[in-house]
């Protein structure tokens, strides 16, 4: 259970860096999905499914690991 | 108890979000929330439905007596994860697991006018704080938001 805490409070991590981090990977992902882990881009398409297959390529289950789309600046998502 | 959560800025608004582990039937991961008080249910969205590879042929079909509709009446095409169960973290550093159905949004990921699109996002909705007994404590202003039990 505390090995399943550490890696949620780093999923966690990843999350707000992300949010904090939007402006600047604007310009190279915008209306990209990314996906993030240890606080950086290490995957990118303009489909969800071509991110999972990079992650998958590199043994990384998606599953485990952030990933969100880079909409344009401005964006506001009515739920 | 007291369930902290992250208020960030996310798809232009200041929202309260929360990540958990996820177990299900052939489903295990994390997901991030936005806790959503406009919605009865929680509902998985499209792309974490992707994500986590759930199997949504094999899920369920809600109960058509009661047909859930969005705003503008939106059809949604929406299938119910039995047993799901959801962990997260307290206050005080212990997880905490909740069983409890979900929705999961079995849409694809549409493009408007051409444009991609982030798809449905994940909401925590009001099932989940009256399952748990929780309240919401949201202040925008100073970026504090937690859930708590009396």
């Amino acid at each position: 259970m505390d090995e399943d805490l550490k890696l949620l409070k780093i999923f966690e991590d990843d999350t707000i860096w992300l949010h904090n981090n939007l402006s600047s990977l604007r310009s190279k992902f915008e209306d990209n999905f990314v996906a993030v882990k240890d606080k950086g881009v290490i995957a990118n398409g303009k489909e969800i499914q071509d991110v999972i297959n990079i992650l998958e390529k590199k043994n990384l289950n998606p599953s485990f690991i952030v990933i969100e789309f880079v909409h344009k600046k401005g964006v506001e998502l009515i739920l | 108890m007291k369930i902290p959560l992250a208020v960030e800025e996310f798809y232009g608004g200041i929202r309260a979000l929360k990540s958990c582990m996820i177990h299900a039937r052939h489903v295990g991961g994390f997901i991030k929330f936005i806790i959503d008080t406009g919605s009865p249910h929680t509902i998985i969205g499209t792309a974490d439905a992707s994500r986590l590879k759930i199997p949504i042929t094999s899920l369920a079909q809600p109960d058509l007596e009661k047909p859930i509709a969005g705003l503008n009446n939106t059809k949604l095409n929406l299938k119910i994860m039995k047993d799901t169960k959801l962990s997260f973290a307290d206050d005080s550093g212990k997880m905490n697991v909740v069983e409890f159905p979900v929705y999961v949004n079995c849409d694809v990921i549409p493009d408007i006018r051409g444009q991609k699109t982030q798809g449905v996002p994940s909401v925590l909705g009001v099932d989940f704080l009256l399952k748990n007994s929780l309240k919401l404590i949201f202040d925008p202003n100073k970026k504090i938001a937690f859930l708590e039990k009396d």
